[in-house]
């Protein structure tokens, strides 16, 4: 199996990426740490409901939530031992998480990487689940879901991709709901499993202290090849509009909390593109919304917003939004002068000067050189640009080609205020004073 | 072990100095330490909203936040809580290291310039923090504390303290309380930080790559104009109550929150702490633990689960959210598993699970820069304690200290948060 070398000189940092016999890609990421952090991931989340393969006639639906129970269901093995415990065994601690479009199995250890790494592509590559297994993985999942229900964040950031999304699937809820998990059976999972485990559509991601014969050794141990991967993912034309502009509901909160979004139309391009795009919204959100600017600086002194006012930038290669999120009194309000601001802009009334948009690059560039700081960090952040069709070790240099005339050009393009919505967690007294 | 050089600086200041070549941050933590009371929680933190507003050099937000974004970004973060019965005060200076510098630029002094001139050089008028800046911030605390019942497992796990530890000062909110805030006016607020300056413990942890003289000739210089005569922190109290409690309390919530806590004997610095780190993890400080595999693995009574030791108060307590009709079921399940260790009921595999994640998770914290100053702080009573130390300590520990530590944790409080009884709502 052939690794090939990246260096990027600046951050001092490098990787070897290889694709094994069996399909799987690889990339290993060298640390001189104890922490040793593994990623087994798939390209499969909560997003992906509706598909066929070279088997199917047609496109079949399955249960909201699947891949989520699917994660869940992947840590029982057929000879009962959990696989929690296997880990355990070796010092190593495992876990896993689902996104809208990605499932991830991890392990973090300060020992035994080898034996880890073998144990990590073994369950995953295992499935077992009886009708009797999953019966009683509903208990669990029913409480993750009751604890979401009470997290009012949640159901924000929820709410939002509903009122922001028409068509698109992210408007999914990742854990699908209390009700839709009863639709799943041990028969879907095995369907699901077959068509998105399929190694040619996962990538293994490991960094530490290892070595790429090494790891290659463990592959060729544990993996066989997988088929050919047909994977077709129904694609829903998303309208040029929002679905809801506002959306409330009441929670015992102290206060309204708010989650606002914009939703993004440019898909155009991968890799670096893909890189610029995130780094254009970034700097302008950092200029207009940041803790420096004329909006925030207002709005705190006017008391409309405090501390834990933020703003983010979430990209993946089918959807994309801008999302500033805190608590006022007057959520509407917020919602209105950000409106109004970014119009500001767009029309020329305001200006992005010089000085804020290399202010902003230097917030961005920093970043991009601590994003190398710890190995569980690193190689989190490496899958999700690695699924995003980029390579994390060009940020600083895709950030420097930046100009400030892109910077104006993508506030013309993507920040339509038309496109935007917010979703409000409500105190419960509001609701009965009305 | 971590090399780790402790030395007086000024007045009082000691510097825990650790290098680090790892990461591409610099860490620098303050620490201002003065004994646990709801006056001294709540002035802390009003101060640390109010000093971040801005100083005399950088007098608004704007220009404040704007410096600190051409540093490249420098984070200065203030925040009070509470360690064990020590009110805690802390401002956290964390910078690209120099070697990053686009223009060869010292990142590390002008941030470090920065914290002190918000530290020592507020923003004052007629003898008082700016009154606009007081009472913004004043309501800005108001709102944070009320906000606390926003995140569900977390207000529940307060209450629970402040009912377990009811009359002891471990019982006050980390946050503030929101009578002593309505008594608090700027003045009083104004002396409170020259107090702090003067009166408090202080303790400064360095990891990064600045040298070690540099950082104790920075600190030295910035810190010999104040006058510092700080006062003693009692000790924590370690307490054992005759009677054990049963809480119940209601609000409009779909999953309900189950914590039970015990008493031990042992703080940080106690020789037999680790022993009750391990019975923790046997019981539930890990995947592998028994609460774990029981209660969510066997009979799916909850997604999370889980015991955790606080060191510094010395009670360990156990956590699950479960379905409100659930109570019972879960509290003879998690007894059941308790008198298993007390029995002596775990495997050779569980023990040494426990203590194989316990000594994964040291290694990790030994190995993440950013974590240090927090960990050795916390037990800066417990001298010579060490991530890697600890580590290597644990596995010699048998099962009979796991038995004899069971046998010595007392039940204190059953606290349970659960949604609102819908019958006794449709009498009223």
């Amino acid at each position: 199996m052939n690794f090939t070398k990246y260096t990027n000189e600046l951050l001092g940092e490098s990787y070897f990426k290889g694709i094994h016999e069996s399909g799987l890609e690889v990339v290993v990421i060298p640390k001189n740490q104890m922490t040793a952090y593994a990623l087994f991931a798939t390209r499969y989340g909560s997003m992906d409901n509706t598909f066929k393969t070279d088997k199917d006639g047609d496109y079949i639906t399955v249960p909201d939530g699947i891949a989520h129970f699917l994660e869940h269901k992947l840590f029982e093995n057929d000879d009962g031992t959990d696989t929690f415990s296997r880990f355990a065994g070796l010092g190593a601690s495992a876990n896993a998480y689902t996104s809208n479009e990605m499932t991830a199995y991890l392990f973090s250890a300060t020992e035994n990487y080898y034996e880890s790494l073998e144990v990590l592509l073994d369950f995953v590559t295992h499935p077992y689940f009886t009708e009797k297994t999953v019966e009683k993985e509903m208990g669990i999942i029913e409480q993750e879901l009751r604890m979401y229900e009470d997290n009012p964040y949640r159901w924000m950031y929820q709410a939002l991709q509903k009122a922001l999304y028409v068509k698109n699937p992210v408007r999914i809820p990742v854990g699908g709901t209390v009700e839709s998990i009863h639709d799943i059976t041990a028969e879907i999972l095995y369907d699901c499993y077959n068509t998105f485990y399929n190694l040619n559509n996962m990538v293994l991601i490991l960094c530490g202290d290892l070595t790429c014969n090494k790891v290659a050794e463990v592959m060729d141990k544990t993996l066989s090849k997988s088929r050919d991967s047909f994977i077709e993912k129904k694609a829903a034309r998303e309208p040029r509009r929002v679905n809801e502009e506002q959306v409330e509901k009441c929670f015992p909160v102290s206060r309204p909390m708010f989650s606002i979004g914009l939703k993004e139309t440019d898909f155009n391009g991968d890799g670096d593109l893909y890189i610029k795009r995130e780094f254009e919204h970034s700097i302008i959100s950092e200029i207009l919304f940041g803790k420096s600017s004329d909006f925030y600086t207002k709005l705190y002194s006017d008391g409309l917003i405090n501390q834990k006012f933020g703003t983010g930038y979430y990209a993946s290669k089918s959807f994309a939004h801008f999302i500033a999120s805190g608590e006022s009194d007057d959520p509407r309000e917020v919602f209105r002068l950000m409106k109004e601001e970014i119009n500001l802009f767009r029309k020329g009334e305001k200006n992005i000067d010089e000085a804020d948009f290399e202010r902003a690059k230097k917030v961005l560039y920093a970043a991009s050189v601590q994003a190398w700081n710890s190995t569980s960090d690193i190689a989190e952040t490496f899958l999700d640009y690695y699924f995003a069709g980029a390579d994390m070790l060009r940020l600083p240099e895709v950030l420097s080609s930046i100009t400030l005339d892109d910077v104006k050009a993508r506030l013309e393009k993507s920040y339509d205020t038309t496109l935007m919505s917010m979703a409000v967690a409500m105190p419960e007294r509001t609701k009965n004073a009305e | 072990m971590i090399e780790k050089r402790k030395t007086a600086v000024a007045n009082g200041v000691a510097l825990h100095y650790i290098n680090d070549l790892k990461y591409k941050t610099n860490y620098l933590n303050i620490y201002f330490s003065l004994p646990l009371t709801s006056e001294n929680t709540t002035k802390m933190s009003l101060l640390a909203k109010v000093i971040k507003r801005g100083s005399k050099t950088f007098p608004t937000m704007a220009s404040l936040n704007s410096a600190l974004d051409m540093n490249y970004s420098s984070s200065i973060t203030l925040s009070s809580s509470k360690e064990g019965e020590t009110a805690v005060f802390m401002m956290g200076i964390s910078t690209l290291k120099n070697d990053f510098a686009l223009e060869g630029e010292d990142i590390f002094v002008k941030a470090l310039d920065i914290a002190f001139d918000l530290l020592m050089n507020p923003l004052t008028e007629e003898g008082k923090f700016k009154e606009e800046y007081f009472e913004s911030e004043k309501k800005n605390l108001r709102d944070s504390i009320l906000s606390q019942i926003n995140n569900k497992a977390a207000y529940a796990r307060m209450r629970f303290i402040s009912a377990m530890c009811q009359g002891e000062p471990f019982a006050v909110n980390g946050e503030g309380d929101l009578e002593v805030l309505e008594k608090t006016d700027n003045a009083s607020l104004f002396d409170f930080w020259k107090y702090l300056l003067k009166s408090a413990e202080c303790h400064v942890y360095f990891v990064g790559n600045e040298k070690e003289e540099r950082i104790k000739e920075l600190l030295r210089s910035r810190f010999e104009k104040t006058l510092r005569l700080p006062v003693s922190i009692p000790e924590t109290q370690i307490i054992f109550k005759e009677n054990n409690k049963d809480v119940t309390e209601e609000l409009d919530i779909a999953q309900a929150h189950l914590f039970v806590g015990f008493r031990t004997p042992v703080t940080y610095s106690h020789p037999d702490y680790l022993k009750f780190v391990l019975l923790n993890m046997v019981l539930g400080g890990d995947v592998s633990s028994k609460m774990f595999m029981n209660l969510r693995e066997k009979m799916s009574l909850c997604y999370t689960c889980y015991s955790s030791l606080d060191g510094s108060k010395g009670i360990l307590s156990a956590y699950a959210g479960i379905d409100p009709e659930n109570k019972e079921k879960t509290l003879d399940a998690f007894y059941k598993e308790l008198d298993n260790i007390k029995e002596g009921k775990v495997s050779a595999e569980e023990l040494e699970d426990a203590k194989k994640a316990y000594v994964n998770r040291m290694r990790e914290i030994a190995d993440n820069p950013s974590l240090l100053p927090a960990w050795f702080h916390l037990r800066l009573n417990a001298e010579g304690r060490d991530p890697a130390l600890d580590a290597e300590e644990i596995k010699k520990l048998t099962l009979d200290d796991v038995i004899s530590a069971a046998k010595n944790i007392k039940l204190d409080t059953v606290y349970f948060l659960t949604k609102v009884n819908e019958k006794l709502e449709m009498r009223n």
